[in-house]
């Protein structure tokens, strides 16, 4: 039996599918009322997929959400927080509305239903590329901003960061995947238990400021011109959660890259000029590191067969294995 | 409600697939399958229940044929059987070495190969390793004569010029020099390869395609494994180094890396006075080749796989190399 004899029945489905860039582009073109000569071309599969958009000589950046990777409300949400930060001065990718008046287009795919946003194309390099410590400041000073400017968005309707939701979700996945290696399935597995206990006595915390975030800013997700202009990318993680958890997210991929921990010290001194952390949010810093190293695997176990290890850049599980023990141990965990 | 934007590629299910595999390999089960990479094909990491890993490719719907993956994978075996260090696929029941498969988007294959050990060549680009793997590279096509293929594959590198063209006019519109600079440019390339067909002293056979740094695995003990003959085929042998080299130039590796791949190249088997005549040539027709190629998967798999190519660096890099080339 060839390939092409095969039964339809015996279509494998996916975990992810790229749509064809030049019809999306003329149904994009339509929707947001682009001129001529257009060009769409797809740029990025990641956890979204990012095409490049011409119009003669301005340039977009319009985001394909996975379908049923979220509902339109998030989508909404972050569309509208990211207008509330650009009428705000924050440096973020401006988000174009249709023609009328929409967020985004909703798109019926073969594979489901899907959301395309347009955003203002960022120039520049990601951070990650030359990684400096001015940069580094002046992004914690951004940040600092972002989080002050948080304060004032009202949404039409909230988006809560749930964490343990994600734990959950990614437990029996996780034990799959590693499955192969006994000792950390045992080790995830407490870990998985004691977030969930050390998160839910957080909650009823009040020392801990919390608004809309970024929701997973690392050294890719900030783009820098040669004239050190910089844009802070990607809010599609955003919503609300506490502010001192959206700067773990920054120190982490630092330690994962292993780059100078100078990057982190300096961001959060630049962070603090806009707004000091309270004694409370000081006090967080290792159970939130701890936090988001493992929303990262969870996240990894729950995307790896649609993203791969390479779009993840998974530094592997040997890595994961004694890092994760190191932030036990520095929080205390067990 | 936007309606009917087709798929042009789908990444399969990990799950499903490993059905697949368990139905048409024989290996212990059970099966574990997780996807590692999506480049110009997908590749997943595939465990089956001794904890034996395999690389299992599927390649992307249309981009190759099933002659191509016939090709691709009698040449491994074959590569192999001469003892050359290749990834060689894993005989599925009955005794092919690819199976079927149904996407949505269309028929594909998909082929499990040997792991290969190591990292890629590229995180420690060691001259000694370069020389060695410039000489397996001569072994190859000293043997290619040998090679008897269950089915052609010719690479026809002016023809699949001419096919891209409307491609990489689609993506430099906006850029009305390079899009005339680039049509003309294809029509001398693929003139140049009209008056090179039958020609004596510019030997040909079965080459990978496709090397560059990232096409090999290096253990710490030294051991080289050659990877991804995806664009294999009958081409002529010089195009193996200039495609290294150009490569090398793409990536800003140390050019000593390029002459101590030559250098064992030329020690197993020393390159014909044509092919030096005509070296700058096919640097020329690899360069045009590669963004051609660029144009025409773009919207399949993105820039990412591609490493970003940059219009502005293209526009100048090719104008330069047509020179040198005499074009």
């Amino acid at each position: 039996m060839s390939a092409a004899t095969a039964h339809k029945d015996d279509i494998v489905p996916a975990s992810h599918a790229i749509l064809h860039a030049v019809p999306l582009g003329e149904q994009i073109q339509e929707h947001f009322g682009l001129g001529n000569p257009f060009n769409c071309e797809l740029l990025h599969r990641g956890m979204n997929d990012f095409y490049m958009v011409r119009e003669g000589g301005k340039q977009y950046a319009a985001r394909v959400w996975r379908p049923m990777s979220r509902p339109a409300s998030d989508v909404d949400y972050e569309i509208e927080f990211l207008l509330h930060l650009h009428d705000g001065g924050i440096p973020i990718p401006t988000p174009r509305r249709g023609l009328d008046g929409s967020n985004f287009m909703p798109i019926e795919a073969q594979d489901g239903n899907r959301a395309t946003a347009l955003f203002r194309w960022a120039y520049g390099k990601p951070y990650s590329a030359n990684p400096t410590i001015e940069i580094s400041r002046r992004m914690g000073e951004i940040f600092g901003r972002l989080h002050k400017r948080s304060m004032t968005y009202k949404p039409k309707q909230e988006r809560v960061i749930d964490r343990t939701r994600n734990v959950r979700k990614a437990a029996p996945l996780l034990a799959e995947l590693v499955a192969h290696r006994p000792e950390d399935a045992e080790l995830y597995r407490r870990v998985g238990e004691e977030i969930l206990v050390r998160y839910d006595a957080v909650r009823s915390r009040t020392d801990l400021p919390m608004g809309t975030v970024q929701g997973d800013f690392h050294i890719h997700n900030a783009f820098v011109t040669d004239k050190g202009e910089i844009t802070i990318m990607d809010f599609d993680a955003c919503g609300r959660d506490y502010f001192v958890q959206e700067l773990m997210s920054y120190k982490w991929s630092i330690e994962k890259n292993n780059l100078d921990p100078r990057l982190w010290d300096v961001f959060l001194e630049g962070y603090e000029t806009e707004r000091p952390l309270t004694a409370g949010e000081r006090k967080m810093i290792p159970l939130f590191l701890l936090g988001k190293e493992f929303q990262y695997l969870n996240g990894f176990a729950i995307s790896v067969n649609a993203i791969g290890h390479a779009q993840f850049f998974f530094p592997g599980f040997d890595w994961f294995a004694k890092s994760i023990r190191q932030h036990v141990t520095d929080a205390r965990l067990f | 409600m936007k309606k009917n934007i087709p798929i042009i590629h789908s990444v399969l299910d990990a799950a499903p697939l490993a059905e697949r595999v368990e139905q048409h390999y024989d290996l212990p089960g059970p099966i574990h399958v997780e996807l590692l990479t999506r480049g110009m094909n997908d590749v997943y990491e595939v465990r089956d229940g001794n904890d034996r890993i395999y690389a299992l490719r599927v390649w992307r719907s249309v981009f190759r044929s099933e002659t191509d993956v016939d090709y691709e994978t009698a040449f491994l075996a074959f590569l192999q059987a001469e003892g050359l260090p290749v990834s060689a696929a894993i005989p599925a029941r009955g005794g092919k070495l690819y199976a079927p498969v149904r996407a949505m988007e269309g028929p594909r294959f998909f082929a499990l190969f040997q792991w290969a050990d190591g990292v890629t060549y590229a995180k420690n680009p060691d001259l000694a390793i370069a020389r060695k793997m410039g000489e397996l590279f001569g072994q190859m096509h000293k043997l290619s004569p040998r090679f008897r293929p269950p089915v052609p594959r010719v690479i026809d590198t002016g023809a699949n010029l001419r096919r891209a063209l409307p491609h990489i006019q689609r993506m430099v519109q906006h850029r009305p020099d390079d899009l005339a600079f680039y049509t003309e440019a294809a029509g001398k390339i693929a003139a140049k390869f009209d008056t090179l067909k039958g020609s004596s002293d510019l030997p040909r056979g079965a080459t990978h395609g496709d090397f560059h740094v990232l096409n090999a695995f290096v253990t710490t003990v030294g051991k080289i494994t050659l990877l991804d003959f995806d664009s294999c085929g009958d081409d002529y042998f010089v195009t193996e180094l200039t495609c290294f080299a150009w490569a090398n130039e793409y990536v800003k590796m140390n050019p000593a890396v390029t002459d101590a791949f030559s250098a064992g190249y030329q020690a197993v088997r020393p390159l014909t006075q044509k092919e030096k005549d005509l070296m700058a040539f096919f640097y020329a027709a690899k360069e045009l080749r590669f963004l051609f190629g660029f144009a025409t998967n773009v919207n399949a798999v993105g820039h990412t796989p591609l490493l970003f190519p940059d219009l502005d660096w293209f526009a100048a890099s090719v104008r330069r190399h047509m020179k040198e080339a005499g074009l």
